[in-house]
């Protein structure tokens, strides 16, 4: 069952050391909590016996460190194993990392599920924890369990048996049987929850459909039934749960009692001191704290072994992978593009079917048809996120099959609808396009693509913090960006995948404009659905469903 | 993600506490059974010290032993009994707060109306519905109930500690509050401290998603190498800078358990020294020793709690702003009673202006339009013109701040809204269809139609030949998970549900775009049946349907440029491509 884990067990050998230590300052903290109580416990039974102080000099001082010392290995253990959880994220970051790359964008492109990326990360993020909050509470609530059993059976075997038997069943048995109890009906919330994101997907999405369809009053309310089921299910795992915690106060408690029944009649014997029973009482109950994350350790477990399924499931894909293939160098002489026959799809029913499509070098291309249509496919296998089922991509003559996407790439610039900006500064968004760009290239190129008002405006210029989390740039200075990229990079053929549907009417025209100067000797497909806001080009293709290419006469 | 501000959280999180106290019933049995609960520690640790008392320091008769031995038993079961019954409280009151947010979501999304709901992104909104109001359970199942905890428990044993030994509740009260004190202050200035790196944290830790999900942007820049090192580096900028905003954070975790475990070393040492001078029984004194620790679990509980308090004000960010919206387009209008006048029906829009929220330019400059039944009228334009935009007006989707739609002498503001839609087929660009099969989704159109009125409508629409086709036919399952059909097909089942429903007025926003040719006309002519006796009004851009229509009417610059039949018109950008076509 641990083979689901080997990757993070094997970056956690990495860091042993750090994994022992942290262990060790664990167990430390839990120790001297018990030996504060037990100490305590100790001293007072020993005060009421009116020793002369002098005596006591040796339990106050134990009192007294376990006190101060309890809080320091407490507050070092949390700084040590949150140390750690971070060396192993970054370490399972650049695992995953390289494994996934060779897959992408293809495999999000062919899943076209916009969260497969972002549940990636969020499974990788719950890996990270794994050691936290799975493998330390275990080891040591085991380590515990075992010395607890060891040192109470030199007074009482029976004793060390029977609280051995109780942590067991505190730390392992019980948490397991309230997951059983709670199995069921966690299935339920998940069927639940899952028809209940069905719906909340229909009302949102489907909102236009619903509002006309009289219907709506009555798809309300089926999504408040289906709330309440929801909360219904809920409340009968509560119970579950309210048991498990129920069951701990239960076990962790009646220590006091039997361990108070079991030594009696030893104290009764004289086996053993009144003094050596109050700490043994005390003791023992404040064991029990190691216990606690056991309980939720299982529940850590079971999520991380889903998040590590889901993440096998993404990296070792058997799908057609694209293979990285031919060494040789990609040089086209000339920078036509050319579709020959080519049929391809993503899953097994083709998107385009024996599509003919040809540009001249410097010739400029309209490519029009429906949301859908296959249009953006197009775009995808030039750039070589896939190959083709049938039929060649040339580029030149050159059929870019047989070269690395990566040299093929360098010819081919894609201003498209969305413009991605990475979460650093805009200097770096731009030196993507070319690290070795001074900031005056930086600079000329934003002025060039009219950036240079805004720029202006932006409180730490080139510094700025852009994308998600930074300073949002509108639809029209997010273009403007991508066309400074592009300048930069100043690649021979462009792609223009609906660069200006995102925009306002005015925003558009001035977009439209910029791009025209700086496409002027490019070889160009310009990919659009819209009819008339376009550029003067040299010929028009049309697409419509079932991806029939039909050649349009020349425009202007 | 979006990072959440921390005065925000904070306004969050008192709103949360506030709803939570409002459910009185769930919240008084939380805080007796706390009582309760500090009533039976009392107990349980009474007798367990005059039991040890009694074996070490008294000959007692084994049957001395039996009343306080049960007792002891008896206090644990019931604390024990009463950590279950809180629990489930807590999670009762968890779970029925989730579903009034959750209900409450329901008819804000419905309020809202699509044309809003387009802009709030969808998939956020799925997501706060969900995963945002599932991570309200720990504040409300943990959080809150620890907060109770926290002001009951140990005042209980701080009461009994003055009463029997007044020098332990003593020690005590000076150090009992002092942990909510320290707390807040560390707690405050770790939370400054925080605050200040928040947003350099929340960068760095979406460094790794933001990169994996560029990654088309990095290939096409050739820059995918690089950043395998650039995560390596930036992972380990987060952990040092989190270390050093955690090792302020942990301060308070440290002063909470130093003062309590220094508290009680505290109070062994104060007991021990009266016991050596005879000030105090052992009985009495283990009795004191055994209550320190209970009566600072209840901080501590509180203290890990905390972090579930400060997850649950995030996603309570999330929600409040989203049920916070204002809802100005769909709500109830006082003034929109009056009935609907009979059909047919006579539509005219007079200087309709239009701009979006947030948007500088206006969409609709001014349109002039007139709707009468009997002809197919289609609007055209460029996209972006506004052709969406007034089918969303006429459908009352949108409220324009200019000008006005009149219907019959009426003007469309008075209108009941509902009644009103109950007029209209709409089919929008993209139709949605909700999670079950072909024919549920067509009786969206008339939910009593029957079976044969499905495909009478489904043939009209020219999907009746293809569903039939299909292995499952009607009974195909669509929406998430099922077939996935063609944007052709999608549109032609779509429209089964206008031909269905057969209300006086339809608006078709680019009804054949995904159709071929032959399909396109076919469909045109079974539109140009249905509309004898309605307002038919659609946009498009395809030349066919243009000319195929009875009215054109042509927006540009935010106006009707030009209207008449095609013929009167022919617009020559497109009757000159479909004449010049060349193959």
């Amino acid at each position: 069952m641990m083979r689901d884990f080997s990757e993070v067990f094997s970056e956690l050998m990495n860091l042993k050391g750090r994994a022992s230590l942290s262990l060790l300052l664990g167990s430390l903290t839990v120790m001297t909590g018990v030996g504060l109580i037990a100490a305590s416990g100790y001293l007072i039974s020993w005060a009421a016996l009116r020793p002369p102080i002098l005596d006591l000099i040796l339990v106050l001082v134990a009192v007294r460190f376990f006190g101060i010392s309890r809080a320091a290995f407490r507050y070092a253990e949390r700084l040590f194993s949150h140390d750690l959880t971070f060396r192993i994220l970054k370490n399972l970051r650049v695992h995953f990392y390289e494994k996934l790359e060779p897959l992408l964008p293809g495999k999000a492109i062919q899943y076209r599920s916009a969260d497969l990326l972002s549940r990636f990360s969020d499974d990788v993020d719950q890996l990270q924890e794994f050691y936290l909050k799975t493998i330390a509470p275990v080891l040591t609530a085991l380590f515990f369990i075992v010395l607890t059993a060891i040192i109470i059976s030199w007074y009482s075997q029976i004793l060390g048996l029977t609280v051995f038997t109780l942590m067991v069943l505190n730390a392992f048995l019980m948490p397991v049987f309230i997951r059983y109890k709670a199995g069921k009906s966690a299935r339920d919330i998940s069927v639940a929850h899952s028809g209940l994101s069905q719906y909340m997907n229909d009302h949102v999405r489907g909102a236009t459909d619903l509002l006309f369809s009289g219907y709506h009053r009555e798809w309300v309310r089926i999504g408040e039934d289906k709330i309440e089921e929801l909360a219904a299910i809920q409340l009968k795992r509560a119970g579950a749960f309210g048991m498990d915690t129920g069951l701990f106060t239960f076990l962790s408690n009646a220590s006091l009692p039997i361990s108070f029944i079991l030594l009696l009649p030893l104290v009764l014997d004289g086996a053993i001191s009144g003094l050596v029973m109050t700490a043994i009482v005390l003791g023992i109950f404040s064991v029990f704290e190691a216990m606690e994350p056991v309980g939720s350790a299982l529940q850590h477990y079971i999520e991380s072994k889903e998040a590590a399924g889901r993440i096998k499931e993404v990296t070792s894909s058997p799908d057609k992978v694209l293979k990285e293939s031919g060494g040789d160098s990609f040089k086209p002489q000339k920078f036509s593009v050319v579709f020959d026959n080519v049929s391809f799809g993503y899953g097994s029913n083709p998107v385009i079917k024996e599509l003919n499509l040809q540009i001249h070098s410097g010739e400029h291309a309209l490519l029009m048809g429906p949301s859908g249509c296959g249009k953006s496919t197009i775009a995808h296998l030039l750039v070589k996120w896939f190959e083709p089922w049938k039929g060649e991509v040339r580029i030149g003559s050159l059929n870019t099959k047989n070269f690395r996407g990566s040299d093929v790439r360098k010819y081919i610039t894609v201003v498209g609808q969305h413009t991605r900006l990475f979460n650093t500064s805009l200097r770096n968004n731009l030196k993507i396009a070319d690290p070795d760009a001074s900031d005056a290239d930086l600079v000329g190129a934003l002025n060039r693509v009219g950036f240079s008002k805004t720029l202006k405006k932006l409180p730490e210029g080139l510094n700025t913090q852009v994308g998600e989390l930074g300073l949002r740039l509108s639809g029209g200075e997010r273009q403007r960006v991508a066309l400074a990229r592009a300048l930069l990079k100043d690649a021979p053929i462009w792609i223009l995948d609906e660069p200006l549907s995102n925009l306002d009417r005015e925003m558009a025209d001035e977009i439209m404009q910029t791009l025209q100067e700086l496409i002027e000797k490019k070889t160009v497909l310009h990919i659009t659905h819209q009819n008339r806001r376009h550029f003067a080009v040299d010929k028009v293709y049309s697409m419509k469903e079932g991806a029939v290419c039909e050649e349009l006469a020349q425009l202007i | 993600m979006r990072s959440v501000h921390p005065e925000k959280a904070e306004q969050a999180q008192q709103r949360l506490f506030q709803d939570a106290l409002s459910e009185r019933g769930v919240i008084a049995g939380i805080a007796i059974a706390a009582i309760l609960t500090g009533v039976a520690i009392l107990v349980q640790m009474y007798s367990l010290s005059v039991l040890i008392d009694a074996a070490f320091l008294k000959e007692w008769s084994a049957d001395a032993y039996y009343p306080f031995f049960f007792l002891l038993l008896g206090a644990v079961f019931i604390r024990a009994a009463l950590a279950w019954l809180d629990k489930w409280l807590g999670l009762k009151l968890a779970i029925g707060k989730k579903s009034e947010y959750r209900r409450r979501l329901l008819h804000k999304i419905h309020d809202l109306g699509p044309v809003r709901l387009k802009k709030e992104m969808t998939g956020e909104l799925i997501g706060v519905q969900l995963n945002g109001v599932e991570k309200l359970d720990d504040f409300f199942s943990q959080y809150v109930p620890a907060a109770i905890r926290m002001m009951t428990i140990p005042l209980i044993i701080f009461g009994a500690a003055m009463w029997f030994d007044w020098p332990t509740g003593l020690v005590f009260m000076i150090t009992g509050p002092l942990i909510p004190i320290f707390m807040y202050l560390i707690g405050t200035k770790a939370g400054d401290k925080i605050r200040e790196q928040w947003s350099s944290f929340r960068r760095l830790n979406a460094h790794f998603l933001d990169t994996i999900q560029g990654m088309d942007t990095l290939k096409l820049f050739g820059r995918e190498k690089n950043a395998s090192r650039s995560i390596n580096n930036v992972s380990r900028m987060f952990r040092v800078t989190t270390m050093r905003v955690l090792k302020v954070a942990f301060l308070s975790g440290m002063v909470l358990e130093l003062s309590a475990s220094v508290s009680t070393a505290v109070v062994a040492v104060e007991i021990g020294v009266r016991l050596i001078e005879g000030m105090i029984g052992f009985q009495m004194g283990l009795f004191m020793l055994l209550l320190a620790p209970e009566f600072y679990l209840p901080f501590r509980n509180f203290g890990s709690a905390h972090h579930a308090g400060m997850e649950g004000a995030e996603a309570g960010t999330r929600l409040f702003d989203l049920l916070d919206e204002k809802t100005d387009q769909n709500s109830k209008e006082a003034d929109e009673n009056f009935e609907i006048p009979p059909p047919p029906f006579n539509i005219g829009l007079i200087g309709l202006r239009f701009n979006y929220p947030n948007s500088a330019n206006e969409v609709l400059k001014g349109v002039n339009l007139t709707l009468r039944p009997g002809e197919v009228h289609t609007l055209t334009g460029a996209s972006g013109e506004g052709k969406t935009t007034i089918l969303n007006l006429i459908g009352k989707l949108l409220r324009a701040e200019h000008g006005d739609i009149i219907v019959n002498g009426t003007s469309l503001i008075e209108l009941n809204i509902e009644k009103w839609r109950g007029q209209i087929s709409f089919l929008p660009q993209f139709p949605h269809f909700i999670t079950g099969n072909i024919a549920d989704n067509i009786r969206l159109g008339n939910h009593q139609a029957t079976d044969s009125e499905i495909i009478d409508a489904a043939d009209g629409a020219l999907a009746h030949e293809f569903i039939t086709k299909l292995p499952d036919g009607y009974n195909t399952i669509l929406g998430e998970g099922g077939l996935n059909l063609s944007g052709g097909e999608r549109q032609r089942i779509a429209l089964a549900r206008v031909f269905l429903k057969k209300s006086p007025i339809l608006l078709l926003d680019e009804p054949a775009s995904f159709l071929n040719e032959e399909l396109e006309l076919l469909l045109l002519k079974s539109i140009k049946k249905l509309s004898e006796n309605r307002i038919v009004l659609l946009s498009s851009h395809q030349p066919r349907t243009i000319l195929a229509s009875d009215r054109l009417s042509i927006l540009s610059n935010g106006k009707i440029s030009e209207s008449g039949s095609p013929d009167e018109l022919f617009p020559d950008f497109w009757t000159e491509i479909d004449t010049r076509k060349v193959k």
